[in-house]
């Protein structure tokens, strides 16, 4: 309640939140075969009301018989962009929970959109071309970055606050650490990651 | 909804999706397994406004600026297009491999040419090819005007030595001597000779096909069939992502993996042309109008039917050098490709009637026949 009464104020001050990514016992995306791109770590804020979403939407493009990028962050409400590139007609889908949808057919040049409202993973599809295969990482903050392990992250403009912050990878535990922004000046905040299909194998044990 | 649930239902989202991105992240698991992806149907396709890949009519024929079209010239083209004299040997003319009764193409593998000798490549049909922006297969001219001039002069084709000869050929014809003064007011030269050709080859279009009627607004125009076919090549086929525009080619150059028979003559392809190493062993894209008509296929002639092309596509071509990430394994099922063939069917258009014309009579030249005599006794 307190991140609320001062995240309501006005945005003069705003701090910067950084870290490092590390990696505990996860293979090396670069180096393991079951990596496959999947490197991304999804790393943002909760403990906060945006006034609005982002008004630039994100895009993904159907080109060369893949959705690219393959894997996309939107923010609640942002609208996500799916334009066919292709000289080929697309029908692009997904059956992910209550954000499923079915743009129906279009051709190249053609563009259809649509916008999330719950958080989550939304597998896209095409109907027509099964080995076309997105994700769209819905968070619920325009305060978020995508990065990979061994590298860093940086949340700019951060209105001051006490925050979860939270990190995704596909194959480690969800990282939630509560920090706290200050007036000004920046929170450095290193994220380790851990696989976490280990642990539960050992437990069952 | 408080931010706490919002957070509890993501982590159930991301505990499902974990274990379905472990299990097949390029599929769908057991537990999808009742969800079925949304179909197409050829309902569905007669609602797109345009179709896609900019398929189309046959638009008119482009004509160059350098050399506009007029009766008298197509005329002249077409006495030319069929006229043996016009090779070294008077045994070949244009039509030899440009056949009118075998869809301008010659139904070969591999085009024959002087005194017999096999060319490297299957003989391209003339029909439409004024709609495209490359010529030959491995693209070495841009234009109809430029590439006629090629098949004239190469030693394995009509192998007149040089234009002098074939000026001196086409001299010794008045009849050619005065056509040529009235058409562009000049003797004959090889530009004259390619800008006649061409003319005439302007006019070897085949519009009014089914699908024409079709992309034209006639929903009406094509069968179930072939509506599914079409969805097929604008769909899971994905042939229309280089067999794309009105003439159903992008002019661009792919390698489809094709493994060259044993004992097949050394070919690079477009590399011949640009030396660009990304370039070897691909091949244009050929206009798939009339295709029907055109068999054998590839640019070597190596598939003899269309249903063997189709096959060719659908196990993802061969395992042939540089192939083009485009070219991969299709699964059609055997009623897909029915329908997709059945499709292609539907791009025969109206075959223009050319009968070979009367020829002009000789007066021999003696200058032309010591040239010949020559090269023969070399």
């Amino acid at each position: 309640m307190v991140a609320f009464a001062m995240l309501s104020m006005s945005p003069a001050h705003a701090g910067t939140v950084s870290g490092k990514i590390k990696l505990a016992n996860i293979p090396d995306p670069a180096t393991s075969p079951a990596a496959g791109g999947r490197e991304n770590v999804v790393i943002w804020l909760e403990g906060m009301h945006d006034a609005k979403p982002p008004e630039t939407p994100v895009k993904i493009s159907q080109h060369n018989l893949q959705f690219s990028p393959e894997f996309v962050i939107a923010v609640t409400g942002q609208k996500v962009e799916m334009p066919n590139d292709d000289d080929v007609v697309h029908n692009v889908y997904s059956f992910t929970g209550s954000s499923q949808f079915n743009l129906g057919l279009y051709g190249k040049g053609e563009m259809r959109s649509i916008t999330f409202d719950q958080t989550g993973i939304v597998d896209v599809f095409c109907s027509i071309h099964h080995q076309m295969h997105a994700r769209v990482f819905v968070v619920p903050t325009k305060y978020f970055a995508n990065s990979m392990p061994g590298h860093s992250f940086t949340l700019t403009d951060v209105p001051p606050g006490r925050y979860v912050l939270k990190a995704w990878h596909e194959r480690s535990h969800m990282i939630e650490k509560t920090i706290v922004v200050p007036a000004s000046g920046s929170v450095t905040s290193d994220i380790l990651l851990e696989n976490g299909a280990q642990p539960a194998t050992a437990a069952r044990k | 909804m408080t931010r706490k649930d919002i957070g509890y239902r993501f982590v159930c989202a991301l505990t499902i999706m974990a274990t379905f991105l472990v299990a097949g992240r390029r599929g769908f698991t057991a537990d999808e397994s009742s969800f079925k992806p949304p179909s197409i149907t050829p309902e569905m396709l007669d609602t797109l406004r345009t179709l896609p890949g900019s398929l189309s009519a046959l638009p008119a024929v482009p004509v160059p600026a350098d050399n506009p079209q007029d009766a008298a010239k197509i005329e002249l083209g077409k006495k030319l297009f069929f006229d043996t004299r016009l090779s070294l040997d008077r045994a070949s003319s244009c039509a030899t491999c440009h056949d009118p009764g075998k869809a301008f193409a010659d139904a070969l593998p591999r085009a024959k040419g002087f005194q017999g000798q096999l060319g490297r490549r299957n003989s391209p049909t003339v029909l439409n090819a004024a709609y495209n922006t490359a010529q030959f297969w491995d693209g070495r001219a841009g234009t109809l005007d430029e590439q006629c001039k090629g098949p004239l002069l190469n030693p394995i084709e009509m192998n007149m030595l040089d234009e002098k000869h074939l000026v001196d050929r086409l001299n010794s014809i008045p009849g050619y001597r005065q056509d040529f003064k009235t058409v562009f007011s000049s003797t004959p030269t090889l530009d004259n000779v390619a800008h006649a050709i061409a003319s005439f080859e302007r006019t070897l279009v085949t519009p009014n096909s089914r699908f024409d009627h079709y992309a034209a607004g006639d929903k009406s125009a094509l069968t179930q069939q072939e509506k599914r076919g079409l969805l097929v090549f604008i769909g899971k086929g994905a042939c229309s992502e280089c067999h794309n525009g009105p003439n159903f080619t992008d002019n661009k150059y792919y390698s489809l993996g094709s493994v060259a028979a044993p004992g097949a003559p050394q070919d690079t392809g477009r590399y011949e042309v640009t030396k660009r190493e990304e370039d070897r062993y691909t091949y244009k894209t050929p206009s798939l109008r009339n295709v029907s008509l055109t068999a054998p296929y590839m640019h070597d002639g190596s598939v003899a039917t269309l249903e063997q092309v189709v096959d060719f596509y659908d196990r993802g071509g061969d395992g042939g050098p540089n192939k083009s990430k485009l070219i991969y394994k299709l699964n059609l099922t055997t009623e897909e490709k029915a329908d997709l063939i059945a499709f292609l069917k539907s791009l025969n258009g109206d075959l223009p009637t050319v009968k070979a014309p009367t020829m002009y009579p000789e007066v021999i030249a003696q200058s032309s026949e010591q040239v010949t005599r020559e090269k023969i006794a070399r």
